[in-house]
């Protein structure tokens, strides 16, 4: 039987392979595609607490569809933020390789203290 | 029983291919592997119920943003090997996600295991995670978000132009 539990386990995995991306990787697409992996790791856990409404025991008054709805409001308003956010960071990534022929972020380091 | 399997099919998918996201040397590997991974994930969706955001993640995700992304990588034409370089921040970085996520397992697990068990899965309403509940929800109780969304997309699309474009006339150095 699937609880709760293994879509947050699930869901912890994804977010933490996403976070070693983050970290390991230089290329600043793949820190990209990383953060998209962290954020929708983020709405599995979301969806599953919608789908899994833990504060009533017994049967699904409409209220508590009502809750479970502002999960899945969340989720489409962070796959929107999602959106933008790769939006911005394609420019920023193009950009950046228009002036230094590389996306390699080592490279990248004008702002570093 | 059969949700079960659909569940482990789906999460080894999940798995395996953020994985391939992380360790792929090829930049257009990784973006291959990061849109398997979200129709896995869509899967997951659907088994949830969030029907209405499943077909979402695979219109929004796979069909419009991968592809802007595989479309960046062969403009970029990126086929350089970048060397891993860890240095003490960084492996200080890897070692706390490595702490972070084993807590996590360990926290939910013994959860588990001590009895605490988040309640069964209740049988969802007809009209659950479906494109008319979500609308209900988005142009009522939550409009306000909603046309901030908007204006952000706005901002970002105008951003995006901006940053991108090629630099003005008198800003390009003269040959």
């Amino acid at each position: 039987m699937i609880s709760l539990n293994h879509y947050l386990i699930l869901s912890a995995v994804l977010f933490s392979v996403g976070a070693l991306g983050v970290l390991l990787r230089r290329n600043a697409l793949i820190i990209l595609m990383s953060v998209e992996l962290m954020l929708n790791a983020a709405n599995l856990a979301i969806v599953a607490f919608a789908r899994y409404p833990f504060f009533r025991e017994v049967g699904l008054a409409a209220e508590d569809l009502a809750v479970a709805g502002n999960g899945m409001v969340f989720v489409f308003l962070v796959m929107t933020v999602a959106a933008a956010e790769v939006g911005v960071g394609l420019a920023i990534i193009i950009n950046l390789y228009r002036q230094r022929q590389t996306i390699n972020i080592e490279i990248a380091n004008l702002l570093q203290g | 029983m059969l949700s079960a399997i659909f569940f482990w099919m789906f999460a080894s998918a999940a798995c395996f291919f953020a994985f391939g996201v992380i360790l792929a040397r090829n930049p257009m590997h990784s973006a291959v592997s990061l849109v398997a991974t979200l129709i896995a994930l869509a899967g997951l969706f659907l088994q949830l119920h969030a029907e209405f955001l499943a077909w979402i993640l695979i219109i929004v995700y796979t069909g419009a943003v991968m592809v802007l992304i595989i479309f960046v990588i062969s403009l970029l034409n990126l086929h350089r090997e970048e060397p891993i370089n860890l240095t003490l921040a960084r492996r200080f970085g890897i070692t706390f996600v490595g702490i972070f996520g084993f807590m996590i397992f360990v926290y939910l697990f013994t959860d588990s295991l001590t009895g605490f068990v988040y309640p069964k899965k209740l049988p969802a309403p007809e009209e659950f995670g479906s494109a008319a509940s979500l609308a209900a929800d988005l142009f009522t109780r939550y409009l306000l978000p909603f046309e901030l969304a908007s204006i952000l997309l706005t901002a970002a699309v105008i951003g995006a132009v901006v940053i991108a474009r090629k630099p003005c006339e008198e800003e390009e150095p003269k040959e």
